[in-house]
């Protein structure tokens, strides 16, 4: 597009209808306006974008011209209105944003937008708003249009953005507006995913499911729940199979540690049960002991008793006082018997004198009288003395007999054990290796259960998930929109994925492009010296090529000059991007049109005049065409480097702080 | 006779704790394991041994010993063994030379007879006295181990055995035949 003319009214300090025409010659393509600071500029260079979009940068948001807002009374009105005339695809546009104000409203609530074709017979047809808008952006995206109508201060902000690394979401929609990616982005937004149910893969995602029955639905949940458990089944048994394996494989190296042992083991054993016989034996040996002593202590006596019994029955032979007496019958029973004068048979004694002689004969023969019975007791407790007391020595004798024997069998073992001290197996290892196996056999044991679980737990998932499956498959099957709609599915994910993978290409082509032309230009304009490298978030750094150039090759600080040079580069780049992709979609038949205006205010003013005549030789270069505000005092350098380039000069002249005049200057 | 206390004095209540446990209130026990269960068990045999190796000794006093007091319960256990003990000592000791007829009237005859009795209960007491001196010397003052004891107990009843003349079970039985 190329801007033929703009005509200004009651627009800020332009009272008044005003008018600029701009040059659109290929070649004297340069338009300059030259104006004094506050000579209105800025006003001018923002005039076309109010007027475009609506969109407005003032600090002070009222538009209308103070003197006409002034004038109003009462029920007054006046019109704030500009209106561009654009040639674009070789046809002329009159685009018209209209404000209206009231004296008791100067902000102009009422706007009019409206865009008008010429057609061949001289007449405007105004398309309608939606048209209108749509042919706007056509020709100028919004998003871009900062980078082709800008004022010094935009150049700050671009600045900021770019150089200072902060959110540059600005500059990648314009680079994706400008290469044609745009599209492509909305149509992956478009597509979108399941989670959004408004894109299209949401939308087919969901009546999938809301086409299916609730069975489905069912069916779809108890799928996850088993295919959840399925997974925990099959990660359990790939941990715990592992667990096994060890645990089998410490088992076997035991045992056979154990295996190697055997001899030492055996030795260990015999060593053990020898000591514990030995124990046995020991107590046995007590014991033996504890009844010599006792059989010692009850029967020593009647050995020494019976030792007697010949001395002392030697004795009693040669008595003649053991005589026939009556058991148990002593001299004080019959002395008893006669005193009393009756028998214990009931004879009378009294007076039966030969009765009475014979028992007191008879007292003579009883003890104490008489010794028989006495000495007859005697002779029986000594026989039976003398038979258990002559048994005492060959009793002591049989039992010290059983304790030699015993200690012998206890020296033996106690001999057997020391010769095969050395040869028995640590007692601590073999603990040791014992405890270890049973540890792993019971592991073994828990893991193996636990395994059978799980598989169990598997075969059970996979029976029901292979039921679920088939059982969703037939209901599927019997749905047809829902087999349609899978297919969609299907296609919109893929597409989808085609071009998210096209974007990403094409976004990094875009991006490697981009920072191509932006090093080729600022190498035009600025020598060269310094790289440029664009990062995926669109931000801007700066390294030193040449080492000479300055001592490092990191992030350089940027004076203003350079901030301005970069950013014409980067701006000129975008330009280049754009007209590449317009030629490359070009559709057969259409009407090529790949030209731009660059509207810039005071862009050489902090150059040095090497630079601006480099800049001044680049810049016709990059767009079609050029419409620059500069101070009067760089005017001449201006001439001097565009000379040959400018097709129509303007002046702007501030007749007061609240009008400025724009004449010709030609 | 034996129908009283049997009191041990001076070292004789000491031998006999040595050689049997003492049950005396306050006592402890000898921890060693004794020879005899119990004092009555010596009581019964010391006189003949102390007639065997011809032993007397009169009773001491020592207030630096606790008396050893057998009760009379426990002499009642042994009374009849303590009676055949004295009979044969009585048959047998040559103490006063009494004839033959007078040992039968000391074994047998004067048991009723305080007077006569006495005098040869002092003897029966003063071998008993000896015997437990010669039991503490022979089994139990040079002893350390059971070892010891068994080898004392052995030798002990070799000597007895060498000291009084021998017999038979036939020669038994042909002299207490009925």
């Amino acid at each position: 597009m190329l801007i033929k003319r703009i005509e200004i009214k009651n627009f800020r300090q332009f009272k008044d209808e005003q008018s600029v025409d701009f040059c659109t010659d290929p070649v004297k393509n340069v338009t300059v306006v030259m104006g004094d600071n506050g000579a209105g500029k800025t006003t001018l260079a923002q005039a076309f974008t109010w007027c475009l979009y609506g969109k407005v940068n003032f600090k002070r948001v009222e538009l209308i011209n103070r003197e006409v807002r002034d004038s109003l009374i009462g029920n007054d009105k006046a019109n704030v209105i500009v209106r561009i005339f654009i040639l674009y695809k070789e046809r002329n546009y009159r685009i018209t944003r209209v404000q209206k104000c009231y004296a008791k409203s100067v902000r102009g609530v009422d706007e009019v937008f409206s865009v008008e074709e010429r057609k061949t017979n001289g007449d405007w047809v105004a398309y309608n708003p939606t048209q209108a808008y749509y042919i706007v952006n056509e020709m100028l995206p919004e998003s871009l249009a900062s980078f082709f109508f800008f004022d010094g201060e935009h150049i700050n902000q671009m600045s900021k953005e770019l150089l200072e690394r902060r959110k540059s979401e600005h500059f990648r929609s314009a680079v994706r507006g400008l290469s044609g990616l745009n599209a492509t982005h909305e149509a992956i937004e478009h597509f979108g995913n399941e989670g959004r149910k408004n894109s299209v893969i949401g939308a087919f995602a969901r009546q999938i499911d809301t086409f299916g029955n609730r069975r489905l639905e069912i069916l779809a949940g108890q799928s996850d729940e088993w295919n959840e458990k399925k997974e925990q089944a099959e990660k359990r048994l790939s941990e715990i199979v592992p667990e096994i394996e060890r645990f089998s494989s410490d088992i076997s190296e035991n045992n056979r540690k154990l295996g190697e042992m055997t001899a030492a083991i055996k030795s260990r054993d015999l060593y053990e049960k020898l000591g514990n016989k030995n124990v046995q034996l020991r107590k046995s040996m007590e014991d033996i002991k504890k009844s010599l002593f006792k059989f010692f202590s009850t029967n020593f006596c009647e050995y020494i008793q019976a030792l007697y019994a010949f001395d002392v029955d030697e004795i009693l032979q040669e008595t003649k006082k053991v005589d026939e007496g009556i058991p148990d019958i002593t001299a004080q029973t019959l002395e008893f018997l006669l005193k009393r004068g009756k028998c214990v048979c009931g004879a009378e004694l009294t007076s039966d004198e030969k009765k009475k002689a014979c028992l007191q004969e008879l007292i003579m023969d009883l003890p104490p009288h008489s010794l028989n019975i006495a000495i007859g007791n005697f002779k029986k407790e000594m026989c039976s003395v003398t038979r258990h007391g002559n048994q005492f020595f060959d009793g002591i004798i049989d039992k010290i007999k059983n304790i030699e024997a015993l200690r012998g069998e206890i020296d033996s073992n106690d001999n057997q054990r020391s010769m095969i001290e050395d040869a028995i197996a640590d007692q601590d290892e073999v603990k040791e290796i014992n405890h270890k196996i049973a540890i792993a056999k019971q592991q073994n044991q828990k893991y193996t259960e636990e395994k059978i679980k799980c598989q169990v737990a598997l075969n059970l998932a996979e029976t029901k998930l292979k039921g679920i499956k088939a059982e969703r498959e037939a209901l599927l099957a019997n749905d047809e929109r829902n087999r349609k709609n899978r297919i969609f599915l299907l296609y919109a994910e893929r597409v989808a994925q085609d071009l998210k993978d096209i974007y990403q290409k094409k976004e990094e082509e875009v991006r490697s492009d981009l920072e191509k032309n932006i090093n080729k230009i600022f190498e035009d304009i600025y020598d060269g010296g310094i790289h440029i490298s664009v990062d995926r978030d669109y931000n801007i750094t700066t390294t030193v090529n040449k080492s000479e150039f300055l001592q490092d090759g990191s992030d350089i600080d940027q004076n203003t000059a350079q901030s301005y040079a970069i950013i014409f580069a980067f701006i000129s780049g975008i330009i280049e991007l754009s007209k590449k992709k317009r030629n490359g979609s070009k559709v057969d038949g259409e009407i090529e049109d790949d030209v731009y205006p660059l509207v810039m205010d005071a862009p050489l003013s902090s150059f040095d005049t090497r630079r601006i005549r480099q800049i001044c030789e680049e810049l016709p270069k990059i767009a079609e065409q050029i419409v620059i505000f500069i101070k009067d005092t760089d005017g001449d350098v201006a001439e001097k480097y565009l000379g040959d380039r400018i097709g129509s000069r303007w002046k702007m002249k501030a007749e007061r702080p609240t009008s400025t005049r724009i004449e010709r200057r030609d | 006779m034996f129908d009283h206390n049997i009191t041990f004095y001076g070292k004789h209540a000491d031998y006999l704790r040595k050689l049997a446990p003492s049950k005396i209130a306050g006592e402890s026990l000898i921890q060693r394991q004794t020879l005899f269960g119990s004092n009555i068990d010596v009581i019964t045999v010391a006189p003949l041994i102390g007639f065997m190796f011809d032993r007397k000794s009169n009773q001491e006093h020592s207030d630096d010993i606790t008396k050893n007091n057998i009760m009379l319960e426990q002499v009642l256990k042994v009374r009849a063994q303590l009676t055949l003990s004295f009979r044969l000592l009585m048959l047998l000791a040559n103490d006063g030379n009494p004839s033959e007829e007078e040992r039968i009237d000391r074994a047998f005859r004067y048991e009723g007879n305080p007077e006569k009795l006495k005098p040869l209960e002092n003897i029966f007491f003063q071998y008993m006295r000896g015997g437990i001196e010669i039991l503490y010397e022979r089994l139990v003052r040079d002893a350390n181990s059971t070892e010891d004891d068994i080898q004392n107990i052995l030798s002990l009843a070799e000597e007895c055995k060498s000291m009084v003349k021998g017999f038979s079970k036939e020669e038994i039985n042909e002299m207490y035949k009925e």
